[in-house]
């Protein structure tokens, strides 16, 4: 009887030693997997721009337009930059195909490369128009741009970030900002929407269409992580773009993950390079480094966040602009001025004196001029 | 009569079935009860009974059968997650059921008191700083309570012990891989030295990559604030202790072109919990609260270091002794970003708010010679796998 007692006293403690000793090392593996939690983002970076509807295709030129709709008569195209090149095969040479662009410069003329004739252009919003390729060419290469000439030398932009569950109340930033006929256009850091669900996606362009009679280009937060990756590339197009404008080499990097996928550093030192010479503006959501440590609002790794510092710092970029923390800092890191702008309306910081607000940033030639906080509330 | 005691009883009262173990005897064969109208007091003095077992030997012979300890197990995770110590009630351990229950009540209240300011006021500059830290205490206590009152309710204690003393000097030479997708090393060697006199620790070590351009350079003094310094030579069987850490690191990432200069400052300490309750023997807790610097300096500016932004040391764990002195497993959670692991994913509005987590165990091949192991996730893995020598001992 004692013996099998001694049994049976034991074994549940032998069993449940080598089971904690298992769950200790399989329990912490099992986190695994999580290495490039942005990857997927970057890879479905490379498929937006690119549609077909029957034998007709449609590429925008480095993805910088989400294509919203397309079919046998028409498309319809979300832009994210202020110039685009896109290409037009397969077209019935017998009908007239419309194209719609909507987030476009109010001054941005659309070109034929190979100069066949363009058609009709509407503006039913200052930023947006339709034009009408007329029958005849079964391809097309278009370009949309702003004239050099119409860019002037000193221009403004502004960058909002982090409007969240304050959607509904972004038409009072978005009027502010129409007030101001110097800006050419906005950027924003992300957190657009508090869930990034297809429809406050569309919900917040509503708002732009209504509101806004400029452009808006940004880059995704957290919180248009809350919902796999397919909305945000369907109704804003990339999480990571570049384009050049007025003298400024703008680069949105998708940084929502806490992190920057390695696909997207090969594209940013492209970028980089290709903008030598130029003013840099680097747009992401989560700053490399939030100058209150403890609170963290920042890279999940410090190393990469110095990685990626020391990268922006040895190529000359002249800002970083970011989101994520609900309120307004300005420091440097490796010499970039750098810019935490989280005022759009989502829970604010508090006993910080900022409220809801965005930034202007003033440029002019080979320099940028100053960086201004405007208050909205 | 004592909680444990007047438990026990009940239980025994109660019927509940007895499974004895065998380190402690059987009390003998009690006399058959008199009969009811000459019913004599309970006492040893009554020369009519044997004499009642006392607690030691009641605690013995109430041992849960295996099913018991399963659903104690069961009760400690799923009622156990937000009542604390439900797995030791369901074992028929009250008075550890009850010291469980007050710590990840006083868990749970410290963490919701730090939380709801930090949450209102939007983790103002103002209040993270503190804010934080607390929210991660309370957290660490509520989280250690559950897995004490699981590991209370599957082992009912085990034998395990810390090692007798602590050694004069120690040396170890570490092999780690590392897989981070943002560098390119994988293979680093890190050799170390521990130097200990009396209750002051002076250590180093040396993180060197074998393929790529990353080494890291750290100091440390640690200064023993409580706590025995030779475990069972001047403590009994207990290895809690609290130390004061002072440490530098020096960290260059040559490919990328940067170094960090990472002062910091922490309380590290050991706790076991042998001390609440006779079931939690061989477990112990860690944890670790501090602030460092980290001072960075670019190769592209003239200036050596220009940016420096602080840091939050946070650091739980809970583990078990193997055997007599013979090594110990240990999973924990570190907050610390900075080092090669860096911080979990997360995801949502979580993104970047989390350190790595990790499990590390150090086994005797000798009593002097060690096998330590370890692995940490976080935003990169790393697992590392050393040779520990221990020579002389301090304290005897």
């Amino acid at each position: 009887m004692s013996a099998r007692s001694t049994d049976l006293g034991r074994r549940p403690l032998q069993l449940s030693r080598k089971v904690l000793i298992g769950l200790l090392f399989f329990g912490v593996a099992g986190q695994g997997g999580c290495l490039r939690p942005a990857e997927p983002w970057a890879t479905a970076d490379g498929k937006v721009g690119v549609a077909e509807a029957g034998s007709i295709q449609l590429a925008v030129a480095d993805g910088l337009a989400a294509v919203h709709a397309i079919d046998a008569e028409g498309a319809t195209l979300w832009v994210t930059a202020p110039q685009i090149a896109l290409s037009l095969t397969g077209l019935d040479p017998t009908r007239d195909y419309r194209l719609t662009l909507q987030n476009v410069l109010a001054d941005a003329v659309p070109e034929d490369l190979d100069g066949a004739p363009l058609g009709a252009l509407t503006r039913p919003l200052a930023t947006e128009a339709t034009l009408v390729l007329p029958a005849g060419p079964t391809s097309r290469r278009l370009r949309w741009a702003v004239p050099e000439a119409a860019v002037a030398a000193r221009w403004r932009f502004a960058v909002v970030s982090d409007v969240q569950e304050a959607l509904g109340e972004v038409d009072d930033i978005f009027k502010r900002m129409a007030t101001d006929p110097s800006l050419r256009f906005v950027v924003s850091a992300g957190d657009l929407t508090q869930r990034g669900t297809a429809d406050t996606l569309r919900e917040f362009q509503a708002a732009m269409r209504t509101h806004l009679p400029i452009p808006l280009y940004a880059t995704p937060g957290n919180h248009e992580r809350g919902v796999d990756e397919g909305p945000y590339h369907r109704v804003f197009g990339r999480a990571s773009s570049n384009f050049r404008f007025g003298g400024v080499n703008f680069m949105f990097v998708d940084s929502g993950s806490a992190t920057v996928d390695p696909i997207v550093y090969g594209w940013l030192e492209d970028w980089l390079d290709a903008g030598d010479g130029l003013l840099q503006v680097f747009v992401s959501h989560v700053a490399p480094f939030d100058p209150i440590g403890a609170r963290s609002g920042s890279f999940r790794s410090r190393r990469e966040a110095a990685k990626l510092v020391a990268l922006l710092g040895r190529h000359g970029v002249d800002v970083a602009l970011h989101g994520h923390v609900h309120s307004y800092y300005a420091y440097s890191a490796g010499g970039v001025p750098t810019y935490i702008s989280g005022g759009g309306g989502a829970i604010p910081e508090r006993l910080d004196g900022v409220e809801r607000h965005y930034l202007t940033v003033d440029v002019e030639p080979g320099r940028l001029r100053g960086v201004a906080l405007e208050r909205v509330d | 009569m004592d909680f444990r005691t007047l438990g026990l009883a009940a239980v025994v009262a109660l019927g509940v079935p007895l499974v004895g173990r065998a380190q402690v005897p059987l009390p003998p064969p009690a006399a058959p009860p008199p009969a009811p109208d000459d019913r004599a007091p309970l006492t040893p003095d009554s020369g009519e009974l044997a004499a009642p077992p006392s607690p030691a030997e009641l605690v013995a012979v109430a041992a849960p059968s295996p099913a018991r300890r399963a659903l104690g197990l069961g009760a400690a995770l799923i009622p156990g997650l937000l009542v604390g110590g439900a797995g030791h009630w369901v074992v028929g351990e009250g008075e550890t059921a009850e010291d469980l229950l007050w710590l990840k009540t006083a868990g749970f209240g410290v963490m919701t008191a730090a939380a709801l300011p930090t949450l209102f006021t939007g983790a103002s500059r103002r209040v993270a700083p503190w804010g934080v830290p607390l929210v991660g205490l309370g957290f660490s206590v509520f989280g250690l309570a559950t897995l004490a009152d699981a590991y209370g309710a599957v082992t009912g204690g085990t034998d395990g012990r810390i090692r007798r003393s602590e050694a004069r000097f120690t040396g170890e030479l570490v092999y780690v891989f590392i897989e981070d997708p943002q560098f390119a090393y994988h293979h680093f060697v890190a050799p170390s030295l521990a130097v200990r006199l009396g209750r002051t620790e002076l250590a180093g070590r040396l993180d060197q990559a074998t393929d790529d351009d990353n080494r890291k350079v750290q100091g440390r003094v640690r200064q023993r604030l409580w706590g025995a310094v030779a475990g069972r030579g001047e403590g009994g069987d207990d290895g809690s202790a609290l130390d004061l850490r002072v440490a530098l690191a020096w960290h260059r990432h040559g490919t990328e072109g940067f170094t960090v200069l990472t002062p910091e400052l922490a309380f590290e300490g050991r706790y076991d919990l042998a001390r609440i309750g006779r079931t939690l023997r061989g477990a112990f807790v860690v944890g670790e609260l501090g602030w460092g610097w980290e001072v960075l300096g670019y190769d592209h500016l003239d200036e050596a270091f220009t940016d420096v932004f602080d840091l939050l040391l946070m650091r739980a764990g809970a583990g078990m002794y193997l055997g007599d002195g013979a090594g110990e497993v240990q999973l924990f959670y570190n907050h610390r970003r900075d080092d090669y692991a860096g911080g979990l994913s997360g995801s949502g509005i979580g993104v970047g708010i989390f350190g790595h987590a990790g499990a590390r165990a150090e086994v005797a091949v000798f009593d002097d010679v060690r096998i330590t192991g370890e692995v940490r996730v976080g935003s990169a893995w790393v697992a590392s796998l050393g040779l520990k020598w221990l020579y002389g001992e301090v304290g005897r």
